[in-house]
């Protein structure tokens, strides 16, 4: 199976220009506040707020949303039924790949989580991004040995950033 | 446990969210700084010197060499 090359500004294009309420975390977060570190998908936590849900569900049909990894030719539909049942969607698109998490380990939903964003610039987009503090807080919380190295490289920066305003 | 306590246990509620109960992004964590040794300072202190929007750039001409290598290596196999 051949792998699809994720269009991130194209992503977050489309997210931004459908008015989707979103925060950027994940790899794409650490990569605003400087991290040097590849990552392969968007990670967005959503407002699960109904309007929210209809914007998001509309926002992703010409682009053919479907579970990642799931075998092809299941029933799944990602519409507003699916969205409201579930929480979080780790999704393959025409995109790319994109995780869509309702609430996220440590940061709990959009609505807790937005108090510790700022507003940035990415792919000429202004996007929501968690906070370098916040980022190192929600990989602490996930506790995945897989995230050790990000986690030392995301509080090396924190330093570095630290250094530079001192 | 019997069925009653069974119950009870089921129906107990999640603590609620708590963000000031997680460690500071600052907790020095032993294990962490022997990874925090490893890591490429210089790289850091470059991009810190770009603006977001420039990183966000940097990085999409990186990934497409990333995305393209990994193209290579499954039709070569």
């Amino acid at each position: 199976m051949s792998t699809p090359e994720t269009q991130f500004s194209n992503i977050l294009a489309l997210l931004s220009e459908a008015e989707i309420e979103f925060i950027l975390v994940g790899g794409l977060a650490a990569m605003a506040h400087g991290s040097a570190a590849a990552t392969l998908d968007v990670d967005v936590v959503y407002s699960r707020k109904p309007e929210n849900i209809a914007k998001l569900v509309k926002a992703l049909k010409p682009v053919s949303p479907y579970l990642r990894g799931a075998a092809p030719g299941l029933p799944f539909e990602f519409d507003e039924k699916t969205v409201r049942m579930g929480l979080n969607f780790t999704l393959t698109t025409k995109l790319g790949d994109v995780d869509f998490l309702g609430e996220i380990a440590g940061g709990g939903t959009f609505e807790t989580l937005v108090a510790q964003t700022d507003r940035r610039m990415l792919f000429d987009i202004s996007l929501l991004c968690v906070t370098l503090e916040k980022l190192i807080q929600l990989k602490q919380a996930a506790g995945r040995p897989k995230d050790l190295n990000a986690i030392a490289e995301l509080q090396a920066l924190l330093e570095e950033r630290n250094k530079l305003s001192e | 446990m019997n069925e009653d306590a069974s119950q009870d246990f089921l129906q107990e509620e999640a603590a609620p969210f708590r963000a000031d109960a997680l460690p500071l992004a600052e907790y020095i964590d032993p294990v962490i700084e022997v990874f925090k040794k490893d890591v490429d300072r210089t790289m850091l202190r470059e991009n810190l010197k770009l603006t977001p929007n420039e990183r966000s750039r940097k990085f999409e001409r990186a990934m497409k060499m990333v995305f393209e290598l990994r193209r290579s290596a499954n039709s070569s196999r």
